[in-house]
């Protein structure tokens, strides 16, 4: 008689947290994209966590390439200084092409701005269900990060965009591989616009809201950013055009592969105000 | 406390696991592996608890609806104690079976949600999900076999 009185026992805890799992769920759908608080609180415990672990791996691996595999290091050093030396001639070229249209201390401001711009963190995990959803980065709203702030990788190249939950310490970024993600882009060569969105599967996107009419697009155009969304700057590189298909549909299906690269996504920068509006 | 450990164990590896390689954390489902260990070497209760705890963790750390992973992992932990007490899944092979059917369940459970509550068809990334059961029973079994290995060494 007890065995069957715990065995009925286990079974209502099991239907307890499954209950409580629905609950959780059927609280969720409503708020769509905006995590609750119990989400916000679980991010808010284990984002230090993850944080921690990724210095220490970070900590291991650096003590690997500073002091032990130091075979390509020679030639790192002279491409960063031939890099270094194009940069310089570049800013400079730059600088002088500003000075006809603005006043010296215009410039000043706006380099200061620039610079200020730009929130370099590193990405300490990825989605726990979908690699192409999501990342979490190492910096939060302390560092004056909030949800809809665009995301670039170490090239300047559209990865996606900052959404809650955002801990003071760790905020997690929407890829643009996510297919609840949509840019607004343009072909930089023929400026045919469409709306950029990610399969949520391969790692690929898809251009939507092109006419099947439309004949100027082709593939190995460039997409980039046009600014229309309010929430990414324009003049970002998001990715080139694989294929075009057309169907009976009134848009075409067009394929894109994104620049975004996940092997060699460890650091970001955050733009924490529209480049656009500086200038 | 074993269960809140394993928990953090799961954790641990899933950030270990994403900084080596993502096709990795992709393949290999550490949580779900963590849920079905313990559900196996503590009951459905502890199971049941853990998938709830490691559900919760999962659903935190991925866009989406909260509380997806939060079923099926419980689901997966209640069934992975209950079935062990009922069937014996301790040789190798049967116990390989066992934790590929249970994963390949959770993977089903956690697809079915998905496309039943955003009413699309189910991310597959690249294929690679599809050998997550696969390789989730591998190192699961492998693991099962070691503790056990360990435990019977200490007995004597």
């Amino acid at each position: 008689m007890p065995d069957i009185r715990k065995a009925r026992r286990k079974q209502f805890v099991f239907a307890g947290l499954l209950l409580a799992q629905l609950i959780l769920i059927s609280l969720q759908v409503p708020l769509g994209e905006e995590p609750s608080y119990f989400e916000k609180g679980i991010f808010f415990v284990f984002s230090p966590i993850q944080k921690g672990l990724q210095a220490l791996l970070q900590r291991i691996g650096s003590t690997w390439t500073r002091y032990i595999y130091l075979r390509n290091v020679e030639r790192q050093n002279q491409e960063m200084r031939d890099e270094l030396f194009l940069l310089r001639q570049e800013n400079i070229q730059l600088r002088n092409g500003l000075e006809k249209s603005r006043q010296k201390e215009d410039i000043g401001r706006i380099l200061t701005d620039l610079r200020r711009s730009f929130l370099f963190a590193s990405v300490i995990g990825a989605d726990a269900s979908d690699m192409y959803k999501s990342i979490t980065i190492d910096k939060g709203s302390r560092d004056g990060l909030s949800s809809g702030m665009a995301v670039v990788d170490s090239r300047g190249r559209l990865v996606g965009r900052t959404v809650n939950p955002v801990s003071p310490g760790a905020a997690t970024v929407q890829l643009l591989t996510d297919d609840n993600s949509g840019v607004s882009v343009y072909s930089g060569d023929h400026r045919v616009v469409g709306v950029l969105t990610g399969d949520g599967k391969s790692g690929k996107c898809w251009l939507k809201y092109v006419p099947a009419t439309n004949v100027d697009l082709a593939e190995g155009d460039e997409l980039i950013t046009s600014g229309f969304d309010k929430v990414y700057p324009s003049g970002l590189k998001a990715g080139r055009v694989i294929s075009i298909t057309s169907d009976s549909t009134l848009f075409k299906k067009i394929a894109v592969r994104p620049y975004l690269d996940f092997g060699h996504l460890d650091f970001v920068a955050v733009l924490t105000q529209r480049l656009d509006t500086l200038f | 406390m074993e269960a809140a450990a394993a928990a953090l164990a799961a954790f641990f590896f899933y950030t270990v696991f994403h900084k080596i390689s993502s096709s990795l954390a992709e393949g290999l489902n550490v949580f779900t592996l963590a849920v079905i260990l313990i559900g196996l070497l503590k009951g459905e209760m502890a199971g049941a608890f853990m998938g709830f705890a490691c559900g919760l963790i999962v659903d935190a750390f991925s866009l989406g609806v909260f509380g997806i992973a939060g079923v099926a992992n419980t689901l997966t932990g209640y069934l992975a104690g209950y079935i062990s007490r009922k069937v014996n899944v301790l040789p190798f092979l049967r116990n390989l079976v066992f934790i590929g059917v249970l994963a390949g369940l959770e993977l089903s459970v956690w697809m079915g949600l998905t496309a039943l509550i955003f009413g699309e068809a189910v991310p597959f990334g690249k294929g690679l999900i599809l050998l997550q059961p696969f390789l989730t029973a591998l190192v699961g079994s492998l693991l099962f076999l070691g503790i056990r290995k360990i435990r019977a060494a200490h007995e004597k």
